[in-house]
């Protein structure tokens, strides 16, 4: 792919199963604090216990595994200007969530603004029209239609 | 007589106007979203679940069921017209439905598609309605062992059947079961995992996460690469007609992958998936013009298209009859039938026959409709992939958010799928699948719950599951599928990729 980045397989590999030892590892510890009770009457904290000692059984192997066998596979899967936009994505989603309480609808025009800008639309007259016209129709659909009650912020 | 009588009931309530516009509304939205590229069965559905939450029971249901299908059947005309499989069941198409598309049989590729589908959907209708009810009454005599045991074969066959690694499929799938632990626990009450967070108390709310996993992770992947708007090739209505011999070329592949993918549709996991594989491949070792596949084939198309439809009605059996979903889209069916108040089960047929055999017989309705619909208008679908990016992603986003947002009326949600959007992306960028996850996450409660209940019943002695007969088929069947794994990796001889450094002194087989 022209102009394409691309990640060696086994690096992303290992730094997920790393990611997923450490929450199986944390969930082991919490699960050992629950009563585990007996077979013949068990806890709550049976089934925590199985299954956090599974979790890590199979992440220590699998990393050892990947380790082992020295992959030299390459995900070539995404564009230059990719990580940039999906970081602006979060960005603005994490920003959304944040406000949504209070900005209600406008916080929502401001994200489908935000969004359609990283996508790539050029000047402003055609995104914010775009941004208009379509929170608008999920106003209608969502609150006059379908009667689900959104959160409308502290400008409505 | 009683089935006739009981389908004829449900013709008469999918008659009426809403059910209609409902069933109409379901397969015009879920073809739609089957054309675009990447948001596939799961993701439409989740992103359309909450249009049906003004709606009766029965009509929700009929328009959910009605995008399932819908989206299987829309994959084929980006498959064939572009080149780019709408979901991933239709990838198989792909490759004699476009060739045929360049030797200017787009049009009989295309009818053979939407007759296959429609074929085979009307005979899985007919398998589902004969095999869920029986079915139904047998799991009526299942108990804790029972379940313990079917989720415990089932998760070990999704492992199994996903295609790549066992141990990375059932790594996902534990983490999906510790999902399901979370919140507080339904048998005495014990917070698990909350850390006095009280959105959690409930445990992980199944549609923001599959919303998450197979929605928004698929809005972050055109995000790191956008695919170009495509340039569909144009189909005549008159073109549409299959010649004679098209037909007849047709008619054995449709019928090999009906019968492949019903049963197989059985199976957790993405049998709709694996059903067009396996059909693909069985045409080209069993039809009369196997030299010709992979060239632009009838065959190659027919086949693998009537499979996935068979596979993803036969998918229903489970969900209906023992409330056990096998696949993420069945698992979002759940969620929403759930929503409405009913959760599928042995008792779901019988207690709620009316909805059953409306369901059964709007999908009748159903696949005419898509009959119907794909081929005069096939050319308004195929012009689906010239939305651009900016506007659809933007689209995609906020409907599912606010959707999101209307399950529970909580921000909290909308953190999860976020979340959980990035975990997918993450997942599938690996290439992992995301089913054992979610299977995980919805199947975990029912193992959890048969475990327990089936151990304080035995008092502790787990061997006594093997004295019920269905529980020890289906341990027996585990434990086959352990052994197979174990048994596989044994004798396996060391594989050199190309890309793969081995060391000499490892992985070396018996």
């Amino acid at each position: 792919m022209k102009g394409a980045k691309s990640v060696r397989k086994q690096v992303l590999e290992n730094s997920f199963f790393g990611f997923l030892l450490l929450v199986c590892i944390f969930y082991l510890c919490f699960g050992l604090m629950m009563p585990i009770g007996s077979v013949s009457q068990p806890g709550s904290g049976f089934l925590p216990a199985v299954l956090g000692t599974a979790g890590v059984i199979f992440c220590v192997a699998l990393i050892f595994r990947n380790v082992l066998r020295k992959n030299q596979e390459k995900i070539e899967d995404f564009a230059k200007t990719g990580p940039m936009r999906f970081l602006g994505y979060v960005i603005v989603l994490i920003l959304f969530l944040a406000t949504y309480k209070w900005l209600g609808y406008v916080g929502l025009g401001l994200m489908v603004l935000c969004l359609s800008k990283i996508n790539g639309f050029r000047g402003w007259l055609y995104p914010v029209l775009f941004t208009a016209v379509f929170t608008a129709f999920i106003y209608v659909l969502f609150a006059v239609l379908l009667v689900v009650p959104l959160p409308t912020g502290i400008f409505l | 007589m009683d089935v006739l009588f009981n389908l004829a009931q449900g013709f008469l309530s999918a008659m009426s106007v809403n059910n209609l516009i409902a069933c109409f509304a379901g397969v015009l939205l879920g073809t739609i979203a089957g054309v675009l590229p990447g948001i596939g069965p799961t993701g439409t559905m989740a992103l359309l679940l909450p249009l049906s939450f003004g709606m009766d029971p029965g009509t929700g249901l009929i328009m959910l069921a009605g995008i399932y299908y819908g989206s299987m059947y829309g994959g084929s005309t980006t498959s064939i017209l572009v080149n780019v499989p709408g979901e991933p069941t239709s990838m198989m198409t792909c490759i004699d439905g476009h060739k045929m598309a360049k030797k200017g049989r787009a049009g009989a590729a295309l009818a053979a598609a939407a007759i296959g589908s429609w074929v085979a959907g009307t005979i899985g209708i007919v398998g589902l309605m004969l095999f869920a009810p029986p079915l139904a009454k047998a799991a009526l005599a299942f108990g804790p062992p029972e379940f313990f045991s079917l989720g415990l074969a089932g998760l070990l066959l999704l492992s199994n059947l996903t295609g790549g690694s066992f141990a990375k499929s059932f790594l996902l799938v534990i983490i999906g079961m510790m999902m399901s632990t979370v919140g507080i626990d339904v048998m005495n009450g014990f917070d698990r995992f909350t850390f006095g967070v009280v959105d959690l108390a409930n445990g992980f709310q199944f549609i923001p996460v599959v919303m998450g996993l197979f929605g928004l992770s698929e809005v972050f992947s055109v995000a790191l690469n956008p695919y170009e708007t495509a340039a569909a090739m144009k189909v005549k209505f008159k073109e549409l007609y299959p010649t004679k011999t098209e037909m007849k070329r047709s008619v054995w592949p449709i019928f090999r992958g009906t019968i492949l993918g019903f049963p197989l549709g059985l199976l957790p996991g993405p049998s709709a998936f694996l059903s067009t594989l396996i059909s693909y491949k069985i045409e080209k070792q069993v039809s009369k013009y196997k030299d010709e596949i992979g060239t632009g084939a009838i065959e190659g198309v027919a086949g693998p298209e009537s499979a996935n439809n068979a596979a993803s009605t036969g998918a229903m059996i489970p969900l209906l009859a023992l409330g056990i979903p096998f696949a993420p889209p069945t698992a979002l069916l759940l969620g929403g039938l759930m929503i409405h108040g009913i959760t599928p089960g042995p008792l779901f047929i019988t207690e709620h026959a009316n909805i059953f055999w409306l369901v059964i017989a709007s999908m009748y309705i159903g696949n005419v409709m898509l009959l119907l619909l794909n081929l005069p208008l096939v050319g308004v679908f195929a012009s689906f992939t010239r939305v651009p990016v900016k506007i659809l992603m933007p689209i995609v986003t906020v409907i599912m958010f606010v959707g999101a947002y209307s399950l529970n009326n909580s921000i909290f949600d909308l953190w999860i799928m976020l979340i959980f959007g990035i975990i997918g992306l993450f997942i599938k960028f690996i290439g992992l699948e995301l089913s054992p996850l979610i299977i995980g996450l919805v199947l975990g409660s029912v193992f959890e719950e048969g475990l327990r209940q089936g151990l304080v019943m035995v008092e502790g002695h787990f061997l006594l599951f093997f004295e019920r007969p269905i529980s020890a088929v289906l341990l027996s069947i585990s434990i086959a599928i352990v052994l197979w794994v174990i048994i596989k990796q044994l004798w396996r001889r060391p594989q050199v990729h190309p890309n793969t450094v081995n060391d000499p002194n490892l992985d070396r087989g018996p």
